[in-house]
């Protein structure tokens, strides 16, 4: 497992021998000798059945959980030496987050539950106030930047859990599963929105169990049984046979 | 990282987006602090009460005990003291034994009874308040002219069956033949004197002898029985003072601060057993709440916000259901002593900085109750609460 090079970009994400391993009777390894890097800009896609270990692999690299052994650098800062405080500064800095559930707070409106992803941030409220306006824009909901979650549907809300997380201006978004709960239509058109709203120099790494989507990713990584692979593995061609197993 | 004026007004927004949370939540500290100010509100109401009832009746009266040798003119040299408006001699005769009385002038018939006859003078009426519902007080001609009269209590006269002095009724006390002349209804002081026979200190010495030891019932004039009570003695008995002892009643202050502390004891109790259902409602809520947010615990601590950010703002969530609970309980104990104050008739009176720091209250029991469930949502991993 190495990493495919891209020369120009530089590494944002590097990975070492990195593992999970959740205590218990036995010891579950969720992730074992990870080896690759994630460059700026870089669109990449993890696949993987259910319960291989993708989301635990998106969770290391957003810092939501940590590695038991290995070597992960953001931006060559190894995480394991930092305090929790730094961690959680690294992350909001570094990180956007678009989930398979959008995680929108009910009580708040479209344009509250984008800002709220910069609150923790010091930032004046008009320009917080603005930033969630550009980010609605640029998702189409501002028109509905005052509705409630409630009142908006499960596609509408995944494009605003995505202007929460484009409002952050991540350097690396990561999506886990960000249209698993959507339509084929829907499941289009927030994609789109998510590709298409990226700037260039941002790197997006998502898990998908959709082989269209796959597909369509310059870049996959493949999970099986904690063990990354570079490239599609056995599940691009597993569905293109008769009876081939859907990631 | 997030400023604490950031925080105050997520927990604002919080607390006013979910209002059916909010008031569940504020329901314990509504009550806690509507009965402590409520409490707080009787209990200043009632010893206003209960001390303005204590001086009108008993702060301006001196009794005083001693010898049998204590006259009428020992009684009008206290009645020249400033600061005494009335003073009357009186003694029970026989110690309170109770003497054969019969109606008419013989000394056995069908009405025979035992009775108490309690010794007057005639300036002891005013002294103790007595009021007459038929007849005529005797008065100091009785004494000079040696006359056999004597007053019924309404409970003595009940007894012996006689329902007006008209007619002059007479009666038997222990071989002496009295005239009625008047029976006594009521007396602010001396009401056991109401269930007996009272007569002139002349006849009183007839019936049992001058040997009882007496009493003098002296009013005087607010605040001046504490003076009168140490003066006194020496007028009565100018040679042997010491035989004479004054009864004074409790200085009105001091009484008012017992009145008020017995009192505060109770409220302090309530108070407390109030503010700790307050407390329990309070963090049983907030617990519940963190549970049900804990994917928006998970969100905020994926989007940035620290341990730190998270604690403060359940704890100011908390805080913020504290004073709305204050709030509402100071003005529900405020209206509810109001209410209870003016239907008992009293003046209603309510501690106004409590008042004023209830709402301040209701945010330390916040405070306090929000901060187990607080530290409980600091410690939530971002990655286990998003699975959930």
């Amino acid at each position: 497992m190495s990493a495919a090079p891209a020369p120009a970009e530089p590494e944002v994400l590097t990975l070492t021998d990195v593992g999970r391993t959740y205590p218990g009777s036995p010891p579950v390894q969720a992730l074992r000798d990870v080896t690759f890097s994630v460059q700026s800009g870089e669109v990449l896609g993890i696949i993987g059945r259910s319960g291989s270990g993708k989301s635990t692999l998106l969770n290391v690299l957003g810092l939501l959980d940590l590695p038991t052994s290995g070597d992960y650098r953001v931006e060559g800062e190894r995480v394991g030496s930092l305090s929790d405080r730094e961690q959680t500064a690294l992350r909001a800095r570094f990180f956007g987050f678009v989930f398979q559930e959008s995680f929108l707070l009910p009580s708040l409106s479209a344009q509250e539950n984008v800002e709220l992803g910069l609150r923790p941030r010091r930032m004046a409220p008009s320009q917080r106030r603005q930033r969630a306006i550009d980010a609605l824009e640029q998702v189409g909901l501002w028109h509905r930047r005052r509705f409630l979650p409630g009142k908006m549907s499960g596609g509408e809300c995944q494009r605003v859990a995505i202007a929460r997380a484009l409002a952050q201006r991540p350097r690396v978004l990561l999506c886990d599963e960000p249209t698993g709960n959507l339509d084929e239509r829907t499941s289009s058109e927030v994609l789109q929105t998510l590709i298409d709203n990226q700037p260039p120099e941002v790197a997006v790494v998502m898990v998908t169990h959709d082989m269209g989507i796959a597909r369509t990713l310059p870049r996959l990584l493949s999970v099986r049984d904690g063990v990354v692979s570079e490239g599609p593995g056995e599940f691009l061609d597993a569905e293109t046979q008769p009876g081939g197993e859907r990631p | 990282m997030s400023g604490l004026g950031s925080a105050l007004s997520e927990a604002v927004t919080s607390i006013v987006r979910q209002p059916v949370r909010t008031l569940l939540c504020a329901l314990g500290t509504v009550v806690a602090v509507g009965a402590f100010t409520t409490t707080n509100g009787l209990t200043e109401s009632a010893s206003n009460a209960v001390s303005a009832s204590f001086n009108e009746l008993r702060a301006t009266t001196v009794e005083f005990q001693g010898p049998s040798t204590l006259s009428e003119a020992n009684v009008a040299q206290l009645a020249r003291l400033r600061g005494v408006t009335r003073a009357g001699l009186v003694w029970d005769l026989d110690q309170q034994q109770p003497l054969s009385v019969v109606v008419g002038p013989t000394t056995t018939g069908p009405s025979q009874t035992q009775l108490s006859v309690t010794a007057m003078s005639p300036s002891a009426f005013p002294a103790i308040g007595a009021v007459l519902s038929s007849g005529r007080f005797y008065d100091p001609g009785a004494d000079l002219h040696h006359q056999m009269v004597a007053l019924l209590g309404s409970g003595a006269a009940s007894q012996l069956g006689i329902n007006s002095s008209l007619g002059d009724p007479a009666i038997n006390v222990s071989g002496v033949v009295l005239t009625v002349v008047g029976i006594v209804s009521s007396s602010q002081q001396e009401s056991q004197a109401l269930l007996g026979v009272i007569v002139p200190p002349y006849v009183a010495g007839v019936i049992t002898g001058n040997h009882d030891p007496r009493r003098v019932i002296a009013r005087t004039a607010p605040g001046a029985a504490q003076l009168i009570g140490r003066q006194g003695p020496m007028e009565l008995d100018p040679y042997q003072p010491g035989l004479v002892t004054a009864e004074v009643p409790p200085n009105p202050s001091t009484l008012r601060s017992q009145v008020q502390a017995s009192l505060s004891t109770l409220l302090h109790v309530l108070s407390l057993a109030g503010l700790g259902i307050g407390f329990l409602v309070i963090a049983a809520v907030t617990i519940m709440s963190v549970a049900q947010r804990r994917s928006e615990i998970g969100l905020r601590r994926a989007v940035g916000y620290g341990r730190l950010e998270i604690a403060r703002l359940i704890v100011l969530e908390a805080a913020g259901v504290g004073m709305l609970g204050g709030i509402l309980g100071a003005s529900i104990g405020v209206l509810a002593t109001a209410a209870i104050a003016s239907n008992d008739h009293w003046t209603p009176v309510m501690n106004t900085t409590l008042v004023l720091a209830a709402p301040f209250l209701g945010v330390a029991v916040g405070v306090l109750a929000g901060s187990y469930p607080a530290i409980r949502a600091a410690r939530i991993t971002p990655m286990a609460a998003l699975r959930s």
